[in-house]
């Protein structure tokens, strides 16, 4: 009865939603009415603000920012800003090139790839909202100078000096197609249907794939070469034999290029705009259609199916560009929805916001803004700059960038493996930092620090508490709130040590470490 | 030999127990532990000292040297209280302590990287898409529990742990200690904090966290609340002078030798003294595709009075019976020296050391062929480690976990206990 009902009313498309353009509107007005859910609540204009600069720039909104954008919270205005802002595409270089060279930080790296020209790329791809299908076809297939074709670097990172280039295989089906085939590089997949000689088929594409060092115009180089290109190699411990093909048996058309075909065959293939539409889906909902996002399997059942295929459909009709599907995404009631759980909604139902666990670049993002972190970083950047035990390969902001990362994935995981490769489970060497770093505390105490400069700026409490709670919470105070923290105060007799201690307080407060 | 793909171990055989199990597992919901019919055998061991040789060891420079062969190196090789043991003459220490530890010298793998290799040699597992499996200190910890209050039943010294808790609590995951020479940095109270301070700075964070719980009721932000009252109860342990190492006899010091290494030993011991179940020590830099002959050099200087000085001062006190020091890293090194003077990576046959929690000293098992590029016999597998771990614990490595997705998975998969070694 409730599907027949399901089915009209998709069929009828004449529901009282906010926005009939909006797919995931239109979805999930059926999917409310049919579990009965009558009551959400939506995201008031400072959550939506602190949620959509996290999940689109990386960083939470300033308090200039959030008192323009609550005078006039136009919020369809506010995300193309976002969208189209340069922030926005260095947030998603940062994102990718973590994703890209399979979150790690290998202290090797500079030495084999160029992160500047890499880095650089990954932007200019977000700023001009590249088709998706070309920047992975680019991926996948280029090669050459790894500063004149940046994107070849991604390949390059994979690359090991002595092993087969399984690792490539690894992180392409993985990355762009969301499938997990490390387990038939040894064997037969005990689950999917991917075979051993699948797995080593995909690799002899690569067969021959070398970085070659050499000396440039400019000092030295590294061009990523295939010699000899695309034949046939041997599976490592076996006598089987396997030429390149691809994961439906056939092959590749000998008079092109192979990595050229091997590229329009991902990009192509059934799962490449279900992958990338169901990471981005993850990580602006909290959870993808399918999880963990990059395993779909061929038992995996989509929450939400429709909608996934819906979202394709429009994905590829707008030539595989990224800004659209996150506009359609980030405009949706859905998204808009208060994070406040919805009494008896299932959890796949959409009805309230997922609570999402900052990562690394967000965390490091937050210590900037809230910290002035810049001004302390200033000093080691330039040591790093000129440190004489680095090579010059090392030198350079996109390098120390990873670092920074690097050390923030540490302190949200024991292992630096960071949240959005697994569930976030607290992390005790954060809390242990936040709390008695003597550092950062020397970063809230600085004359120079984000809190000094609250403090000149006003005498009065209430006005230098709100903007305490704007600047690490991006909401004023609540009644309870602003009552307990003014007593506070005034039992400190107004001093700065009361200010740090609040400061200390809302820096390590649950609710800051979430983006709700 | 068995021939399990570790990564996979749990394949086919399990995918029965799920099918017919899962809707049970699934209605548990959480990580349950089965019921194991196996008798576990009494403990000889109470905790584990790892010492990690972050990199990858070459075992002809050390515990396998082939003196004049080709692959030998420059390094001398000497005589030890173990009969048929040859070190390297950069172990001297280590060679007349060789009677209260066993060697290995026949352990193999298949995995060539560093990072799946540590996993592997941190786990008893290869990576596993599927599954996080959890640091070998964080299953002991869960097993045998903790017996120093406030501080976790794992500790990592110097380095990231090779693992997390996998689908333990994360109460469970190594704490680590990042500096050795200030290892409670982050633990002590900041300049200008006093007790009191942090008394009113905790209270009105337990407040202001409690409005946002009452309208999130999700599991991580429960988790976080927990990661709080452990980091507190940390910082208000009664055992941290367990990490201050300064209060030790200048000679027990100098047992250790003047290096980071020696000292994390010692503060190793200290904490397994409180009652610390599982610490690691990383000793870093073993990763010599390059220059291998000056680097392990270098090294070894402080391994050897490092290792030996920690062996020597755990028997004094008596401890050594029950405290089993373990000696590995992720592989060993080619007996190929390349263009570069260096060794690459080797997983055919290489060295681990045992000591002490019950098992023999001055035994060896396994030989190498005389260039060091075959075991002769008796292979020993990484799951064969770690089953005798676990053994000297007294911890039945068939028990089975429930992980988070709800699927049984064995303590360790295959392996048996190296029964030459035990005393």
């Amino acid at each position: 009865m409730r599907q027949t009902m399901l089915a009209l009313f998709l069929l009828s498309g004449t529901a009282a939603a906010p926005d009939d353009f909006n797919p995931v509107d239109r979805y999930f007005e059926a999917v409310w009415k049919n579990a009965g859910i009558s009551f959400r609540r939506a995201a008031d204009d400072y959550e939506f603000l602190r949620r959509a600069s996290l999940d689109v720039v990386g960083r939470l909104p300033k308090p200039d920012e959030i008192r323009a954008f609550v005078r006039e919270p136009d919020r369809d205005r506010k995300i193309d800003e976002l969208l189209a802002s340069d922030e926005a595409a260095e947030f998603f270089a940062d994102t990718w090139l973590r994703l890209l060279l399979s979150y790690k930080f290998e202290e090797t790296l500079p030495l084999k790839i160029n992160f500047p020209a890499f880095r650089a790329w990954l932007k200019d791809s977000a700023a001009k909202d590249l088709p998706y299908r070309e920047f992975v076809t680019q991926l996948l297939s280029d090669t050459g100078d790894y500063k004149q074709n940046p994107a070849a670097n991604f390949l390059l990172a994979a690359i090991d000096p002595v092993e087969p280039p399984y690792e490539i295989t690894n992180r392409i089906t993985r990355i762009f197609l969301g499938l997990q085939m490390q387990c038939a590089r040894c064997h037969d997949h005990p689950f999917d249907k991917f075979t051993q000689e699948d797995f080593w088929g995909l690799t002899a594409f690569f067969n021959g794939i070398k970085p070659k060092a050499r000396r440039t115009f400019d000092g030295f180089g590294v061009k990523l070469m295939m010699e000899p290109p695309g034949s046939a190699m041997r599976i490592p411990d076996s006598k089987t034999e396997v030429r390149a093909r691809f994961l439906d048996g056939r092959t590749p058309d000998p008079s092109q290029p192979p990595l050229k075909e091997l590229a329009a065959y991902f990009t192509h293939h059934q799962q490449f705009s279900r992958a990338i539409v169901n990471r981005v889906w993850a990580h602006f909902m909290g959870r993808g259609f399918v999880e963990p996002v990059d395993r779909f399997t061929e038992k995996s059942k989509p929450a939400h199916p429709e909608l996934l295929e819906t979202l394709c459909e429009q994905f590829e009709r707008n030539d595989t560009r990224l800004r659209p599907l996150m506009r359609t995404i980030l405009t949706s009631r859905a998204y808009q929805s208060s994070c406040v759980a919805v009494k008896d909604a299932p959890v796949d139902s959409c009805a309230s916001m997922s609570l999402k666990p900052l990562n690394p670049v967000q965390v490091l993002n937050f210590l900037s803004t809230t910290l002035n972190l810049e001004v302390f970083l200033k000093e080691f950047y330039r040591k790093f700059l000129e440190s004489k035990d680095l090579p010059e390969t090392y030198r350079n902001p996109e390098v120390f960038k990873m670092y920074l990362h690097q050390f923030t994935s540490g302190l949200l995981a024991p292992t630096g493996i960071a949240p959005e490769e697994t569930r976030y489970t607290g992390s005790v060497r954060l809390a242990l930092k936040l709390m008695n770093s003597n550092d950062l505390q020397g970063l809230v105490k600085a004359e120079w620090g984000r809190l000094a400069d609250i403090l000149k700026k006003d005498p009065s409490p209430e006005v230098r508490l709100e903007e305490i709670f704007l600047t690490l919470l991006s909401r004023p105070p609540k009644a309870a709130e602003k009552e307990r923290y003014l007593a506070y105060i005034e039992r400190k007799k107004g001093g700065k040590n009361a200010y740090e201690d609040i400061y200390w307080v809302l820096i390590n407060s649950t609710e800051l470490i979430f983006n709700h | 030999m068995t021939t399990t793909c570790g990564h996979c171990a749990s394949g086919r055989r399990d995918f029965i127990k799920i099918a017919f199990g899962a809707g049970a597992a699934a209605a548990l919901s959480g990580r349950f532990q089965l019921p194991s019919f196996a008798a576990s055998k009494p403990a000889k061991a109470k905790a584990v000292i790892l010492l990690w040789m972050q990199g990858g060891p070459s075992q002809l420079d050390t515990f396998d040297p082939k003196p004049g062969a080709e692959t030998g190196g420059p390094h001398k090789a000497i005589e030890t209280k173990t009969k048929g043991l040859l070190v390297s003459e950069h172990l001297p220490r280590i060679a007349q302590t060789s009677d209260s530890f066993s060697v290995i010298r026949t352990l193999f793998s298949k995995d060539p990287n560093h990072d799946t290799a540590r996993y592997l040699l941190h786990t008893g597992y290869r990576t596993d898409p599927t599954v996080d499996h959890p640091h070998l200190g964080s299953l002991l910890a869960a097993e045998l529990g903790t017996r120093a209050e406030g501080l976790p039943g794992c500790i990592t010294l110097g380095k990231e742990p090779g693992a997390g808790s996998g689908y333990l609590p994360p109460e469970l995951s190594p704490l680590l200690i990042e500096k050795i020479e200030n290892p409670l940095e982050d633990l002590k109270l900041a300049n200008g904090v006093t007790s009191f301070r942090l008394a009113d700075r905790e209270k009105l964070l337990w407040s202001q966290n409690e409005g946002f719980a009452a309208e999130h009721a999700e599991t991580s932000v429960d988790s976080q609340r927990k990661a709080y009252e452990r980091a507190f109860s940390l910082m208000r342990s009664p055992h941290l002078k367990a990490f201050d190492i300064s209060s030790e006899k200048d000679e027990t010091k100098k047992l250790y030798g003047n290096s980071p290494f020696g000292r994390a030993c010692l503060m190793a011991r200290r904490l397994v003294e409180v009652g610390v179940r599982f610490v690691e020590v990383t000793l870093a830099d073993w990763d010599t595709h390059a220059d291998n002959f000056n680097r392990t050099k270098g090294l070894m200087e402080q391994l050897d009075p490092g290792m030996s000085g920690l062996l020597q001062d755990l028997a004094q006190r008596g401890l050594l019976d029950e405290t089993l020091v373990v000696w590995m890293g992720e592989f060993g090194r080619t007996p190929r020296i390349n263009g570069g003077n260096g060794r690459d990576h080797w997983t055919r046959s290489f060295c681990a050391a045992l000591a002490g929690g019950g098992v023999a000293g001055g035994r060896l098992l396994g030989r190498t062929n005389p260039l060091g590029t075959e075991a002769q016999d008796r292979p020993v597998s990484v799951q064969d480690l770690f089953a005798t771990i676990y053994g000297q614990l007294g911890v039945d490595p068939a028990k089975k976990y429930m992980t988070p997705s709800g699927r049984p998975i064995k303590i360790l998969e295959g392996g048996d206990p190296l029964k030459e070694l035990l005393s």
